[in-house]
């Protein structure tokens, strides 16, 4: 059926094009620098009288309130707080309000009148009041207050680690994350010039002759895209999968054969389904592929601002940069899932929305119309 | 070539490579300040600002100053014309160049106007020397493998790579050395931009046809 046969024929075309390998050494060279190889006996418990063993973002309420105090006592010194705006930390100036702000909740917690609940509140309302992505907001107390780890916390973290979690779920968490910032952004150079390839190389009027529908035709070409796509990530899985199998094994912990695939499918999948869309609808909308770069970039610094525990619906690549998030993991999962059904079904909006307007150009191209508009915009790809 | 030709051939280049990379460089040159801020930058800032988002317009704008020779349509009308490829290239480097001293120019210049401290000069010139060079890259991989595409890609990376490594693989040659503080670097990139354009002059005056 028709579908099937601009599917083989996109796949075909794909596999022969040298942005698609191009792409696909990227996303190699850009997995192995940051996840790395890892070997059979790369990893082993912690052990007693070392120096260090790590930092824990595990505080408890008492804790988290104490460090608080810490950020409080500097930001009013200093007169000025921090605030992460894209991936830039930026000094911002107190005005007198904000510094009023902070003596109040300072004075608060040093005579202790406060449970958690209460200062959770105050301190959302501070970050708030100072503009929002400060220390005092709930995602970054809970991502960047941390205190170093005793041996005893590090072999019972480790051991958590190793048998509840599962070696291979924990990293294939953090190779999903790392993957996932390549998948928010290169696809766009596949998906943004997908569309327009038919067009200046006039295969549009032989496709036309067979009078296809928009979406079957769009929606081919996408679904090979994302499907070559993930086949891509998927490979990923292999060597790491082999790795840990052999790690797990030598030392007795339990290997679970699906831990680096599943997030690859579902967290991965998604991205790219999100990311093939816009940069297509973009490219169609505007008539420009170039117009998608921007976009995407925008909302790439975006997504990848926060290392871990931010799924809210403006993130659309899953950050996990830890192997370690066992806990943030297992409360993060239905936000993880919702989030993931979002994108989902957003890229199927964003299909619908770049069939119709492809439907409109082609019959503007019937027309006479945008005739001169083709030579500025063709591009032998 | 005579003078009044030169100026010809300048100004018609301009107006065909002049437009949606130009547009949208330009937008996104305005647009920036609204989501980043540039009052009262430190120096820091401004580097991290400048030599991150400032830099990425270039990429565009550069790789696609080649695009006319690959569009399907233009190809053979330019090229049964073009005797000279190599001399519009460099044509084109300067509109590139032109184009992006005035982005980063004008938006440097907005940030200083708005409180900001930085060495001025200094910033400018190898905020705009890292963005030539990713445009350079930009263009070499577009000619080097006849996809333009290909070449937006591999600037990115290469973008990206620098971005995420913070200068671990490339040591004294990070790409955004601004921001450590440091403009030694720049000089050599400097070198290598002037390797890349001639290598490319050469590259393309070999396809010429006579």
């Amino acid at each position: 059926m028709q579908l099937l046969n601009i599917f083989r024929m996109e796949a075909k075309y794909q596999l022969k094009s040298i942005v698609f390998w191009l792409f696909v050494t990227v996303v190699c060279l850009f997995a192995f620098s940051q996840f790395g190889l890892y070997q059979p006996g790369d990893l082993s418990a912690p052990q007693p009288g070392q120096e260090r063993y790590g930092i824990t973002a595990n505080l408890t309420p008492a804790e988290e309130m104490e460090q608080i105090q810490l950020y409080l006592r500097r930001d009013i010194s200093r007169r000025s707080t921090d605030r992460v705006v894209i991936f830039l930390n930026k000094e911002v100036k107190l005005d007198n309000d904000q510094v009023q702000a902070m003596k109040d909740l300072l004075r608060q917690l040093e005579e202790g009148r406060l449970n958690y609940q209460q200062f959770a509140e105050k301190a959302a309302a501070l970050d708030d009041l100072l503009g929002g992505n400060t220390i005092y907001s709930e995602e970054q107390r809970k991502a960047y207050l941390h205190r170093p780890m005793t041996y005893q916390e590090a072999k019972e973290a480790f051991a958590r680690r190793a048998e509840e979690d599962g070696l291979a779920n924990a990293f294939g968490r953090l190779l999903a994350d790392y993957l996932g910032i390549t998948a928010g952004f290169f696809p766009l150079f596949i998906a943004a010039f997908l569309l327009g390839r038919d067009r200046r190389t006039r295969m549009e009027e032989l496709i036309k002759v067979r009078k296809v529908n928009p979406i079957v035709y769009v929606g081919g070409k996408f679904l090979a895209v994302v499907t070559l796509l993930t086949l891509v990530y998927l490979l990923f899985a292999l060597q790491p999968s082999w790795a840990f199998w052999k790690i797990c094994s030598e030392n007795g912990w339990p290997f679970h054969p699906f831990g680096f695939i599943k997030y690859i499918l579902g967290w991965i999948t998604p991205t790219l389904l999100f990311t093939v869309a816009l940069g297509m609808a973009v490219a169609e909308l505007t008539g420009s592929g170039l117009a998608a770069i921007p976009v995407q970039i925008i909302l790439w610094f975006n997504s990848i601002s926060t290392l871990k525990g931010d799924y809210s619906l403006d993130k659309y690549i899953i950050r996990f940069n830890t192997s370690t998030g066992y806990d943030l993991y297992l409360q993060s999962q239905h936000a993880i899932f919702l989030n993931r059904l979002f994108y989902v079904a957003i890229a199927g909006i964003l299909v619908a929305i770049t069939a119709w307007s492809w439907k409109r150009r082609s019959a503007e191209r019937k027309r006479g119309l945008n005739v001169l508009g083709e030579f500025t915009r063709s591009t032998k790809i | 070539m005579s003078w009044e030709n030169s100026l010809g051939l300048l100004k018609y280049n301009a107006r065909i490579v002049c437009r949606s990379n130009v547009l949208v460089s330009i937008v996104y040159s305005i647009i920036l300040p609204f989501f980043v801020g540039y009052r009262l930058l430190n120096w820091v800032e401004a580097a991290r600002i400048s030599e991150l988002l400032l830099t990425l317009p270039g990429i565009i704008i550069m790789t696609s100053l080649v695009e006319v020779d690959f569009s399907a349509g233009m190809a053979e009308l330019v090229s049964t014309k073009k005797k000279d490829k190599g001399s519009i290239f460099l044509y084109r480097i300067l509109i590139g160049l032109a184009l992006m001293a005035v982005v980063i120019g004008l938006s440097q210049g907005w940030m200083l106007l708005q409180g900001s401290n930085f060495p001025s000069w200094q910033f400018f010139s190898g905020t705009l020397v890292t963005s030539l060079f990713l445009g350079l890259l930009g263009i070499t991989a577009a000619n080097l493998t006849g996809n333009i595409i290909a070449g937006y890609l591999i600037a990115f990376s290469y973008y990206l790579l620098e971005f995420m490594s913070g200068g671990r693989y490339t040591g004294p040659l990070y790409l955004f050395s601004l921001i450590k503080g440091v403009y030694q670097p720049k000089l050599y990139f400097l070198g290598g931009i002037l390797l890349l354009i001639l290598f490319n002059y050469f590259l393309l005056q070999r396809r010429n046809i006579s």
